[in-house]
């Protein structure tokens, strides 16, 4: 292996098995007992985020700054809800694109390179998305470039999308996270839903962005060096003026098509008056301890409390492994009772363990049949696994009228526990990271809870062969965070759509019809989601059922035909082609990746001619209008702001995607939940019937009457 | 009866003793060349309701203070029992309700103008009471439904009860025909706790057959009291 890069790609599981700290990742660190010291040369970062599906790709070159080989762990922490699609790393000059294998055949292969001294790459996932890299050896002096894609959907609160890149979530303290060399980051934003604004509540001062047009948005960041030890915090927010569906498509020639259809509440929705009754349960573990979670926590209970009016109630609870409540009882939301909330909870210090079934049957006992109960609770997840089951099977004995909302705190969370607690208990799940505005996030959740949400929500697709949607079965619908259904279709073909829900206790079926296109390759990344979305469905039945080997088959043969790594399967990334043949392993993911990348390079392509329309609407070609409009945003002050930038350009036209759109009129909560008596057409023209006749009758008369007189 | 061709000097008209008189004295003496034949004035009552309906509509505001609430009425907006029937849940709700209405309303004040009022008051009130006591889960009510169904029955019945008297069989006929598909409506709606051909679901609220049944009660019962005073307008 003399003078070759061998690197080693090592997936590690974090302990929450043990109750154990997250041992999350940041960047790189020269390790493994060589010592040595390793820079980034270059740190560059694009993302496309495609109607709320993001696509980061991840390019690195690391440098080996001194005189000797030095081996280089790589740490590396997938954001929350993240499916890593493709791991390539360059070896004697060459990108190797890696192939997701079942998991223990994975292993073997990568334990007999080990015997005979030459090692693949290999990268595992036990349970969630953290993984480290190891590289070896990295000579005198040399450069090691990596690619690492991965795929997530953003979440999205009150219409806006956050997207979150991880640099600050280091539990390492020897990782240095200054880079000497280029970091750069790129975002396209393309949305069938206009984007109204950009912002950045990390980097406000270095990002610059611009919007090409109402659904093309982009912004970048470049710097020389400095310091990365802070999320990179990106957010933009969509309005949909009305209630509806958007349909993207990704459809090859020669196999079915895949669909994303995302349901959006739209601003006809307006706010529900009533108070409704809160139970915030804080995590005060030990684990709760690391990177100030319990700090963020606190802080983020803080905004949800002053976001209360008196009309609401609450109670506030912490728990380690016991329970902890402030007032026993639900108190009005009254500035003193707050005042008394905020002291108790700055009392809290994170110690012991975590058991959480306790806190949440005591909240149930909270609920008042007449009014709405949330149960919000705020936790890194690190809860005992023997208690998941439990946990699990608890939410699902909730009484009706409540429900669980799960913010997970820190980036190191146990994201898939919480999200299936809030999906199983009717509510949501939301994520905060340090460099999050949680005051803005916990305003946005709290008109969440307010708005009125579609409830008991189906969604049915008859016609153009539609088969395997995913989700199976759909959470409520809230207000500023859509619902995304995936799934698969034989042929181009139009297809009903039907919505059927309650809204405020009035039934909602509504049916559009929309066209799925015979060839679209605008939208590859929703083939991968798909799958990644199948695959999740599957591990949780199996972890309800608490079976692990549930449904292994059918995970395998997706997560191969996919290269999605997950706790059955693994990326491996091999010397050459030809060791990938000696082991009879299909380039499916190289082919996959071509392919993408092809199709990628056309969207970036469309998009670059959009810059350049946008561009060509500059400087002289403006006419008197527009430039008095911005001569009036340069004298309101010298920078002018993103949502500046973005209303200058607010008429320009919008390119569309290969969607397809339509309005759902969903009642507004103003008009309805009352009772009335309706005259319907056949009523009316009985009515209208009888009014005839007795004008006849009358004039009959009369005339009788006048020749009687006569 | 041909007082409506002479002209009045603008400056002389005197007080009108009723609206219907004021029309009648202004569009002659605006439109000389024309008689506006009596039965063409839309009587009052009739219209001030229309026009409130109409103007509730209007403003979202209004309508929630004047719909029938179970909780304010419990408060003691004791008006709500009665304006709440003028208050609509939007315009698909209020065209079919007024339309009916200002036909019917029409017709029967003309016709019986103390009898049309004791309709009116009588299911103004009664429905409201029925879904207090009998739809305690039902919190809000609006429509002029319940009031048009009750102004049918009472026409409808006067006019079946004056032609079985007068032996006139084809009108019967048709009549209790009329009378038999409005029954056969409120019976489907009561059946199947829907509305035909009304998109409630849309619309965004829960039908409530029990005001037609209460108000179609209410106005066969009206229907056949005896008169109670000489009939207006006729």
């Amino acid at each position: 292996m003399s003078a070759r890069t061998v690197a080693i790609v090592l997936g590690v599981a974090i302990g929450i098995l043990a109750g154990g700290r997250a041992q999350a990742a940041g960047l790189l660190v020269a390790d493994g007992g060589f010592g040595g010291v390793l820079e980034i040369k270059e740190h560059d970062v694009k993302v496309v985020i495609n109607n709320g599906v993001a696509v980061t790709e991840v390019e690195q070159i690391f440098q080996n700054t001194e005189d000797r080989i030095v081996e280089a762990l790589y740490t590396f922490p997938v954001p929350k809800g993240a499916s890593v699609a493709n791991f390539s790393m360059w070896i004697n000059g060459k990108e190797m694109i890696g192939e997701v294998v079942e998991k223990q055949r994975a292993r073997q292969i990568y334990e007999s390179y080990k015997q005979t001294r030459r090692d693949p790459g290999l990268l595992e996932q036990i349970d969630y998305k953290t993984f480290e890299m190891r590289i070896f050896p990295i000579g005198p002096g040399a450069e090691q470039r990596i690619k690492v894609t991965y795929y997530q959907e953003l979440d999205f609160d009150h219409d806006w999308a956050t997207y979150v890149y991880p640099l600050a979530t280091v539990t390492r303290s020897d990782i240095d996270q200054r880079t000497t060399g280029k970091f750069a980051l790129t975002l396209d934003v393309k949305s069938e839903v206009p984007v109204k604004a950009l912002e950045s509540s990390s980097h406000s001062d270095e990002f610059v962005a611009v919007n090409h047009s109402a659904n093309y948005v982009q912004a970048s960041l470049e710097t020389d060096g400095g310091n990365l030890s802070r999320d990179l915090v990106l957010a933009f927010k969509t309005v949909r003026p009305q209630t509806g569906i958007d349909i993207i498509t990704s459809k090859q020639t020669d196999e079915d098509g895949y669909f994303m259809l995302t349901l959006t509440a739209g601003e006809e929705l307006a706010e529900m008056n009533q108070g409704m009754d809160y139970v915030f349960i804080l995590d005060v573990s030990g684990s709760m301890a690391n990177d100030g979670k319990l700090r963020l926590s606190r802080n983020s209970v803080f905004a949800f409390m002053d976001s209360l009016g008196e009309e609401d109630r609450f109670e506030v609870m912490s728990f380690n492994v016991t329970t902890d409540t402030l007032f026993d009882g639900l108190q009005a939301a009254t500035g003193e009772r707050k005042q008394e909330a905020e002291t108790f909870l700055e009392a809290q210090r994170a110690r012991g363990g975590t058991v959480l079934r306790p806190a949440i049957s005591a909240a149930y006992r909270y609920q008042d049949s007449d009014r709405t109960l949330n149960v919000v609770i705020l936790s890194d997840g690190m809860t005992e696994q023997k208690e998941q089951r439990e946990l699990l099977q608890l939410i699902g004995e909730r009484p009706s009228g409540s429900r669980v909302f799960c913010v997970g705190v820190g980036n190191d969370v146990n994201r898939p526990l919480l999200q299936q607690l809030a999906e199983d208990a009717g509510g949501l799940a939301a994520f905060l990271s340090e460099e999050d505005s949680f005051e803005r996030q916990a305003q946005a959740f709290r008109r969440k809870l307010m708005r009125p949400a579609i409830r008991d929500l189906r969604l049915r697709l008859t016609g153009a062969g539609s088969y395997d949607i995913e989700p199976q079965a759909l959470p409520d619908l809230f207000h500023g965070a859509p619902l995304r259904l995936y799934g698969r279709y034989k042929g181009g073909a139009d297809v009903a759509v039907t919505i059927v829900g309650e809204v405020q206790g009035s039934p909602l079926e509504q049916t559009v019809a929309v066209s799925l296109p015979k060839i679209d390759p605008n939208n590859p990344e929703i083939e991968r989601m798909w799958a990644w979305h199948r695959v999740q469905r599957l591990m949780a039945e199996a972890r309800r059922a608490g079976q692990t080997n549930k449904n292994k088959d059918e995970i395998v043969r997706l997560c191969e035909g996919y290269s999605i790594v997950s706790e059955y399967a693994s990326f491996i990334v091999l010397e050459n082609d030809a060791e990938y043949k000696r082991w009879q392993i299909d380039r499916r993911n190289a082919t996959r990746v071509i392919r993408d990348r092809a199709d990628q390079q056309k969207v970036r392509d469309e998009l670059e001619r959009l810059r350049q329309q946008a561009v060509a609407q500059l400087g002289p070609q403006r006419d008197r209008k527009e430039a008095k409009t911005a001569s009036a945003d340069r004298a309101a002050g010298p920078s002018p702001s993103t949502d500046q930038r973005f209303a200058q350009r607010a008429s320009r036209p919008a390119p569309r995607n290969s969607s397809t759109s339509r309005d759902i009129s969903v009642p507004s909560s103003g008009s309805g939940g009352g009772g009335g008596g309706a005259i319907d057409p056949i009523s009316g023209l009985i009515a209208l019937g009888l009014g005839g006749a007795a004008l006849a009758s009358r004039r009959r008369k009369r005339k009788n009457e006048g020749k009687k007189d006569e | 009866m041909n007082l409506m061709t002479k002209e009045t000097p603008m400056t002389n008209i005197e007080c009108p003793r009723s609206v219907e008189e004021s029309l009648r004295k202004t569009i002659g003496i605006r439109a000389s060349a024309f008689v506006i034949p009596s039965s063409f004035v839309i009587p009052p009552i009739t219209l001030g309701v229309a026009i409130l309906s109409l103007a509730l509509m209007c403003s979202a505001n209004l309508s929630e203070i004047l719909q029938f609430d179970r909780e304010a009425v419990a408060a003691g907006q004791l008006w709500r029992v009665v304006t709440g029937h003028f208050t609509h849940w939007n315009l698909d709700h209020l065209f079919w309700d007024g339309v009916v209405f200002a036909v019917l309303g029409v017709l029967c004040e003309r016709r019986q103008r103390g009898r049309f009022m004791l309709c009116l008051t009588a299911a103004a009130v009664l429905i409201p009471a029925s879904v207090w006591l009998l739809l305690p889960e039902l919190n809000t009510y609006r429509g002029l439904s319940g009031l048009d169904t009750a102004l049918f029955t009472m026409l409808a019945g006067s006019i079946l009860a004056e032609k079985w008297a007068a032996r006139e069989w084809r009108w019967v006929t048709i009549i209790a025909g009329l009378m038999i598909g409005l029954g056969s409506k409120i019976a489907f709606e009561v059946f199947t706790q829907g509305t035909m051909f009304v998109d409630t679901v849309t619309a965004n609220f829960q039908p409530v057959p029990l005001a037609h049944v209460v108000g179609a009660l209410a106005g066969i019962v009206v229907a056949m009291l005896p008169e109670l005073r000489a009939p207006a307008g006729t």
